[in-house]
């Protein structure tokens, strides 16, 4: 009996279910999709190759944001089960009244919820199983490979977790229904319909005051916003947030009033067909869920922001990945790290005793590097080379290139640049030491990557600059002709280099280098001076993944003959103090990536391959978070407006047959109806939408135009995005309200 | 009872059968006799039959009911409870269809008019007054009265003018600011009667339109009815089971299971002396009505 009732009613109100039978569905596919992600046999592909942790990062991020996404959904299923539960206290009431016990109708209730539920996760999985196959074409695309053979993905992981997450949130929801159902008079029951809404309207003036203080503020906001740059969390920053929140807060709180004033004097407008009744309907649901679309609008803007700028940040982490990663492994060594620990001032010194001082330093304090160093004049390829075999096996080509720093700043070159020339990016150059390296070293790392030789008079430098963060900066030196000073040997630039990378890593980040004729690096030499970073790019004879496997043989063997390497004590080198930093060899684990050995002969080992594949891990972690985020609070956004307006259209049901009695076609209802859902789910984006693009444009500003990150892309797929999910719910609960009036024009 | 039976028509008598199929065909041959429409016809009902339910329970709400109403009349239309009254008022205010019979209005059939021309119908020629006032609870007064205009398409500069006159003569200017709720029963009615009035219809339908308002409301709402059929040269049909209400009319229409009864014209009788004729008939037609209250 209760089982048939329950069904009769779903069949009969299926309508009035579908928001809430889509949002379940969609929830369940986005949640079940996302969590199997680590699951692709693709990536454990990858991971097997790669010799990085993404998978398991990606992992512990997705377990992170799913719980928050498991709120936001059980928030979102509890309220549009609060709206199928009112709009039927009536027939409730009427169990009761006919006999039934409360405890038969919370029955019938838990019945159909969990029947609605059983369907939506069955269907959700189905969904959710079909996007993951989705899902990981595009990872393949990510990672740039093809799916030669497709293989069915399917997580048990993901498809438990699901069902823990929703069957938790049915819970909630059947205990709230049980509660509410019991918890209701009966008299409230039977007259829930009738309840008389009292107009809620704002003082007129302070509506008008409140618009114009709403403008004002939020005209603040972003100008805090635009200072801040988005760079720094700080006072300023926290200041731009709050008064978007308020300015926000006050633009719905006074919107209905501010449009209502305005539009009432346009007499032409508004008495015109039903568009004062549309107004009013309007007005009354701004005035009495101004929260909801503060809410809304706050949860917009987070979506938008954190998919654009997700999407962006993926261009700038991983496009020019291919130009970063030139030579299939660069050998670090890092042997003066003064730098890295010092925050003293550059000052000019006696060159000669700059020098000195410095190696003694090193000698002081590593002196087995330094010896090893000395032995075989600090040339890393005479090292690795007597390496005999295992180099030779291994090395198609490779090209040292070694850094020296003068003992001047930066602030020598840009103290020459007259103020006009100045670029907006203003960097802070007087603690920089000015890097130096020989154009013939130049010219084999050139040579290493198939490109042209480049020549230098002895009264020239050029400037190997690849950071587009200070393009500007260095193309401003060439602008003002800066004459650089070296040793009695006055230097002038000639041009730009920007097609040569020092050594691979994840980006383009050689930043103003000064190459400079061979003559001067003698010279220094000749003063004492020990290059402060080395680097061997290699060229392998062999496949990359191959060829990682014996870089790392060869690098551990070779240290482990000349040092005590016994594959304990961990450190880095960034972290720790140089004079901390012994001869200690460090490795971890398999791993050589970004492991820190020592100084001389090698730092750190960097492999082109470990950096691609680090990019796309990357790549994938932050895009697919991006869309998680961005999709979930889309869904929920727009899911709290449909249920809204769809309640606001039950409750205005008799207002419909008023006018449908009074002679208003329905062609013209359909009209208000859609142009009431357009506004309420317009207004809250249109907010939303000024307020990305203001963040925006502040961060293209600050930061994406420094790094040459073209937002556009990823506003366009946030758009196109808001556009299929939120433009779909609004046609849900337009088409949805249409109907229900419809129904109701029918029954009278 | 004099008076009654000769206001009341010879052919009447044969209704009063108990024979529905006898009454339908006694009503057609009425109506073709008696009520062929003159020019001074404003609604003419000719034998309109209402059948509800299916096959297995059939119920006969109208049974080849048929009167005529002439421009500025002011007519009441009482009967007993299940007399029938609320669906002939939804059948001329055509928000129900009738299953036989016709409805004229200014000599046009509105029985086969299809849904957008019925609401055109609607919007130009009816104004409504209901039992519990109607007004959108989201609309100040003057905007529940404007929306008839607006409705109706009126130049936007007609509004307020318009509006205002109305309000002005129906005695509603200091509720024109006002939304529903912040309005007493009585001022609601007289809004809604505003309302229906304003936008010039061709025939007022009121249903129990003081049913829920205390006496001096009501009496107050009756005068303004009154007044609006007088002054204004509205023709009001007002559906009542209140012989107090009818009292104001110029003419009763009584029906009962569904077909005309008798009627009552006032002519030159006071308020008082035309009560006590309605309350005749309604003794005469077995105190049903009285019951009912």
């Amino acid at each position: 009996m209760i089982a048939k009732i329950a069904l009769g009613n779903i069949r009969r109100s299926l309508k009035d279910y579908t928001v809430y039978f889509v949002t379940l569905l969609f929830g369940v596919a986005v949640f079940y999709a996302f969590n199997s992600i680590t699951s692709q046999s693709l990536l454990a592909e990858i991971d097997a190759k790669g010799s990085l942790n993404i998978i398991s990062i990606t992992d512990t991020m997705m377990g992170i944001f799913s719980l928050a996404v498991a709120f936001v959904l059980g928030f979102l299923i509890v309220y549009a089960n609060r709206f199928l539960i009112r709009r039927r206290k009536k027939e409730f009431g009427i169990y009761i009244t006919l006999g039934m016990s409360p405890g038969k109708v919370t029955a019938i209730v838990l019945l159909e919820t969990s029947l609605v539920g059983l369907v939506s996760l069955v269907l959700g999985l189905l969904l959710g199983i079909a996007l993951s196959q989705g899902l990981s074409f595009v990872t393949a695309l990510m990672f740039n490979m093809t799916m030669s053979d497709y293989i069915f993905v399917f997580s048990w992981d993901a498809l438990i977790a699901t069902l823990i997450n929703f069957l938790v949130i049915y819970l909630v929801v059947a205990l709230f229904n049980g509660i509410t159902v019991n918890a209701y008079n009966l008299v409230d029951l039977l007259h829930g319909e009738e309840k008389s809404e009292r107009v809620s309207v704002h003082n007129v003036g302070l509506s008008l005051l409140g618009f114009a203080a709403s403008i004002v503020i939020l005209f603040f906001a972003y100008q805090d916003l635009a200072e801040n740059g988005l760079q720094y969390i700080d006072s300023q920053f926290i200041r731009a947030t709050v008064l978007m929140l308020i300015g926000s807060f006050l633009f719905f709180w006074s919107l209905s009033g501010f449009a209502l004033t305005l539009l009432r004097r346009c007499k032409r407008i508004y008495y015109q067909g039903l568009s004062l009744f549309t107004l009013r309907q309007l007005s009354s649901k701004i005035n009495t869920t101004f929260i909801s679309l503060w809410v809304v609008c706050v949860m917009l803007f987070f979506s938008l922001t954190t998919f654009s700028i997700g999407m962006g940040l993926v261009e700038f982490f991983t496009a020019d990945i291919d130009e970063a990663a030139p030579y299939d492994a660069s050998l670090v060594a890092m042997i003066d790290t003064t730098l890295y620990g010092s925050n003293t001032k550059v000052g000019a010194t006696e060159w000669e005793k700059f020098y000195e001082d410095r190696s003694r330093h090193i000698e002081q304090i590593v002196p087995e590097d330094y010896q090893a160093g000395e032995a075989f004049d600090w040339s890393m390829l005479a090292y690795y080379s007597s390496l005999g075999e295992k180099w030779d096996d291994l090395v198609r080509s490779a090209a040292q290139v070694d850094i020296y720093e003068a003992p001047m700043s930066y602030q020598v070159l840009t103290d020459q640049v007259p103020d006009a020339l100045k670029p907006d990016f203003e960097v802070d150059t007087s603690n920089l030491y000015i890097s130096l390296l020989s154009l013939s070293q130049l010219n084999d790392l050139a040579a290493l990557t198939g490109k042209p030789e480049m020549n230098l008079n002895a009264d020239q430098y050029l400037i190997l600059n690849n950071f587009e963060a200070v393009r500007e900066l260095a193309e401003s030196l060439i602008t003002a002709d800066a004459a650089l000073d070296i040793s009695g040997t006055t230097l002038h630039p000639t041009g730009i280099v920007d097609d040569v990378k020092i050594a691979t890593s994840s980006m383009q980040d050689d930043s103003m280098l000064i190459v400079v004729p061979d003559q001067i690096i003698t010279n220094l030499r000749d003063m004492g001076a020990l290059p402060t970073t080395s680097y061997l790019n290699i060229m392998y004879a062999v496949p990359n993944e191959e060829g990682d496997v014996m870089l790392r043989d060869l690098v551990l063997s070779a240290l482990n003959a000349n040092s005590d390497f016994d594959g304990g004590n961990v450190s880095t080198i960034y972290n720790a103090a140089p004079e901390d930093l012994g001869n200690d060899v460090v490795a971890e684990g398999d791993n050589i990536t970004y492991r820190s050995f020592g100084r001389w002969p090698l730092t750190s080992t960097r492999s082109s391959f470990a950096m691609r594949s680090q990019s796309n891990g990357l790549r994938m972690l932050i895009t697919y978070l991006a869309i998680y985020i961005g999709l979930v609070l889309l869904i929920a956004t727009a899911t709290l407006l449909a249920i809204q307006q769809l309640s606001e259209t039950t409750d205005s049901l008799k207002r419909y047959r008023l006018l449908s009695h009074l002679g208003c076609e329905r062609r013209k209802l359909n009209r208000s109806l859609l142009i009431q859902t357009l506004v309420y789910f317009l207004a809250p984006l249109s907010l939303a939408i000024c307020h990305t693009a203001c963040a925006i444009s502040t961060i293209s500003n600050s930061l994406f135009s420094l790094l040459a990150i073209d937002p556009s892309m990823a506003m366009g797929a946030a758009a196109l995005f808001t556009l299929v999910i939120y433009g779909g719910y609004l046609l849900v609960t337009y088409f949805t309200s249409r109907n229900i009036v419809k129904g109701s024009l029918k029954a009278a | 009872m004099t008076e009654v039976s000769v206001s009341r028509p010879a052919h009447t008598q044969q209704q009063n059968l108990d024979d529905p199929k006898l009454r339908g065909k006694g009503a057609e041959a009425f109506s073709r006799s008696r009520y062929q429409s003159t020019p001074t016809t404003l609604l003419s009902v000719r034998a309109v039959e209402k059948v509800f339910g299916s096959r297995d329970s059939i119920t006969h709400a109208l049974c080849g009911i048929s009167f005529d109403v002439d421009a500025q009349e002011f007519i009441a239309i009482m009967g007993p409870s299940g007399s029938g009254k609320t669906t002939l008022l939804n059948c001329i205010s055509t928000i129900d269809r009738v299953t036989s019979g016709h409805i004229l209005v200014n000599n046009r059939d509105i029985t086969s008019l299809g849904r957008r021309a019925l609401s055109k119908f609607r919007r130009d020629e009816l104004g409504f007054i209901f039992q519990d006032s109607n007004l959108i609870d989201t609309l100040t007064g003057f905007e529940n009265i404007a929306l008839a205009l607006t409705l109706k398409g009126i130049p936007t500069k007609e509004v307020t003018p318009k509006v205002e006159a109305i309000a002005k003569t129906l005695a509603v200017e200091s509720v024109l600011k006002k939304y529903p709720y912040q309005m007493s029963g009585g001022q609601k009615q007289r809004v809604a009667a505003a309302r229906a009035i304003v936008a010039d219809p061709t025939l007022i339908l009121a249903d129990e339109p003081t049913g829920a308002l205390d006496s001096r409301s009501a009496a107050l709402l009756l005068e303004i009815l009154e007044m609006m059929n007088e002054s204004l040269g509205a023709t009001i049909l007002m559906v009542t089971h209140d012989a107090f209400a009818a009292s104001f009319t110029t003419r009763v229409i009584f029906i009962k299971d569904g077909a005309f009864f008798s009627e009552l014209r006032r002519g030159d009788a006071t308020r008082e002396d035309f009560f006590a004729q309605i309350m005749e008939i309604i003794a005469f037609m077995g105190g049903e009505i009285a019951h009912d209250r």
